[in-house]
């Protein structure tokens, strides 16, 4: 018998009325739910909020500030939703130590309320943050809301990260709570050799309440 | 290794931070204290077992204690261990346990559930009686008020939730702090419950009206832990150093009424779990690193 393809079965069960009920329906409503399956996403991975998140952070998309020690870091990405719709509605807190691994848990340096452009699209300027004591790995938080959403709690880590000995495919559980491969991204190393920048693309996507 | 963050879905637990600092040389570490300018060696209770948590069951003469598998009996103030340790189990206390989650009548049991929910079950038999939504994340602390009044339950996004027991309506939710909570605590009048967390400070929020009353000035570290004298009029707090800079860990006392502090008492590490015995001439802590539970005199 031969094997259906998902595509296959829609259009047979359009064709039969099986669908939704006796109604028969035609190919364009099928083509569209083929579109909306094709454009979903998968949820980001969550991770732990971990004990230093603090509510109030300023909107910046600058966590650092002039001549902060560290290797400059920018992260960027869009914010989606599991039906692959942009959410520009979204907001996203961002919290990380410094470069020596400290949580500023008196103030809010290096923690930022973000709001995504028209297209969903979020860019930040910071450094990559040290090993926080007891922590194995690098790592920056998130807490990312939209309407209609689940909150989305995760962490961001690095694949240049030492403690990944070059290879996050298999060495991600370095850090027990690294609980998915997902959240190591790669990291692009561009600028002058000798003041370099760390690039890394961090795309979320929210769980549909 | 204690991690920056985990989930251990039961009031045994509290949520943990930092760098383990000394753990002793050569297998016995002096736990040496100074207070009021004398060092002092504590007392140890079941020192062959490292315990994560502990309380005092309601009868004031039985410790129950945990290494996060098994519970133990431990009678006092002799010490002497009551039976063979029996598994840890989430859905029942060993005893009544009014600082880990017991209601003061013995009849709920509430611990920290999934999604940053409160689960308070019954007690007697475990049954799932409410799933109180709650933190975003995780609750910690969560505590019954000793006259049976409310339910309190902080957690990870800086909120603070009470509840009215007798209808597990949600009385108010607290959002003047802006740090995580880990540690909650009433009065033994039922009109204060204390919080202390991230901030480093401990806030006293006044029953019915929900309102911050005071917060103490910063101190060094990361509270986890609270303890409330048995007369009301003192506080004892300790948590770790986040920086793990080699601060010496300590347990600080605080005045109740004006959360100045008055005298601290150093430890070999930080410490993890802290109970005043029912007379309150005791002071009780878990030490990370150090097996048994230290017994301090106080005054």
């Amino acid at each position: 018998m031969p094997r259906l393809s998902r595509r296959d079965l829609l259009y047979k069960c359009a064709a039969t009325g099986a669908l939704m009920g006796a109604a028969p329906f035609g190919g364009s409503f099928v083509e569209a739910l083929l579109a909306a399956e094709q454009a979903a996403k998968a949820p980001t991975p969550k991770n732990e909020l971990g004990p230093f998140y603090r509510r109030g952070a300023p909107s910046r998309a600058t966590l650092s500030a002039p001549g902060d020690p560290g290797l400059p870091l920018v992260i960027a990405g869009a914010i989606y939703d599991t039906r692959g719709e942009v959410r520009p509605d979204a907001t996203l807190e961002i919290w990380q130590a410094d470069h020596l691994g400290h949580y500023d848990i008196e103030g809010y340096k290096y923690r930022a309320m973000i709001t995504p452009d028209g297209k969903g699209a979020y860019h930040v300027e910071t450094v990559m943050p040290g090993h926080y004591p007891d922590r194995v790995a690098q790592h920056v938080h998130y807490l990312v809301k939209a309407p209609g959403c689940k909150p989305l709690i995760t962490q961001l880590y690095f694949g240049t990260d030492p403690v990944f000995e070059g290879d996050p495919d298999r060495k991600y559980m370095a850090d027990p709570l690294v609980e998915s491969r997902e959240l190591v991204r790669p990291v692009l190393l561009t600028g002058d050799p000798g003041s370099p920048i760390a690039k890394v693309t961090f795309e979320l996507c929210l769980e549909r309440a | 290794m204690r991690k920056e963050s985990g989930t251990v879905p039961n009031a045994w637990s509290v949520f943990r931070s930092g760098t383990r600092l000394t753990t002793g040389v050569g297998g016995f570490a002096l736990a040496a204290i100074v207070m009021t300018g004398a060092a002092e060696v504590p007392r140890v209770l079941s020192g062959e077992n490292q315990f994560r948590r502990f309380g005092f069951c309601e009868d004031g003469r039985t410790i129950a204690a945990t290494d996060g598998k098994s519970v133990w009996r431990i009678d006092w103030p002799t010490g002497a261990v009551r039976a063979q340790a029996t598994p840890l189990t989430i859905e029942r206390p060993p005893c009544v346990l009014r600082a880990l989650g017991s209601s003061a009548d013995g009849k709920w049991w509430a611990t920290s559930g999934p999604g940053g929910s409160v689960a308070v079950r019954d007690a007697s038999t475990g049954a799932s009686a409410q799933t109180l939504a709650a933190d975003i994340a995780r609750t910690n602390g969560i505590v019954f008020s000793p006259d049976g009044q409310w339910l309190a339950a902080g957690g990870l996004d800086n909120d603070i939730h009470v509840w009215d027991v007798r209808s597990w309506r949600k009385v108010t939710t607290v959002s003047a702090l802006s740090h995580a909570t880990f540690a909650l605590a009433w009065s033994p009048d039922s009109k204060r419950l204390f919080a202390s967390g991230a901030s480093r400070t401990v806030t006293a929020i006044t029953a019915g009206t929900w309102a911050v009353a005071r917060s103490s000035a910063p101190l060094k570290f990361v509270l986890t832990d609270i303890a409330v004298s048995p007369d009301g009029n003192t506080l004892a707090v300790a948590g770790f150093d986040p920086l793990s800079s080699a601060l010496p860990s300590a347990v600080r006392f605080l005045d109740a009424a004006t959360l100045a502090e008055l005298r601290s008492m150093p430890t070999e590490s930080s410490v993890d779990g802290l109970a005043y015995s029912p007379d309150g001439k005791s002071l009780l802590a878990v030490v990370n690193g150090r097996k048994g539970i230290l017994v301090w005199p106080v005054e």
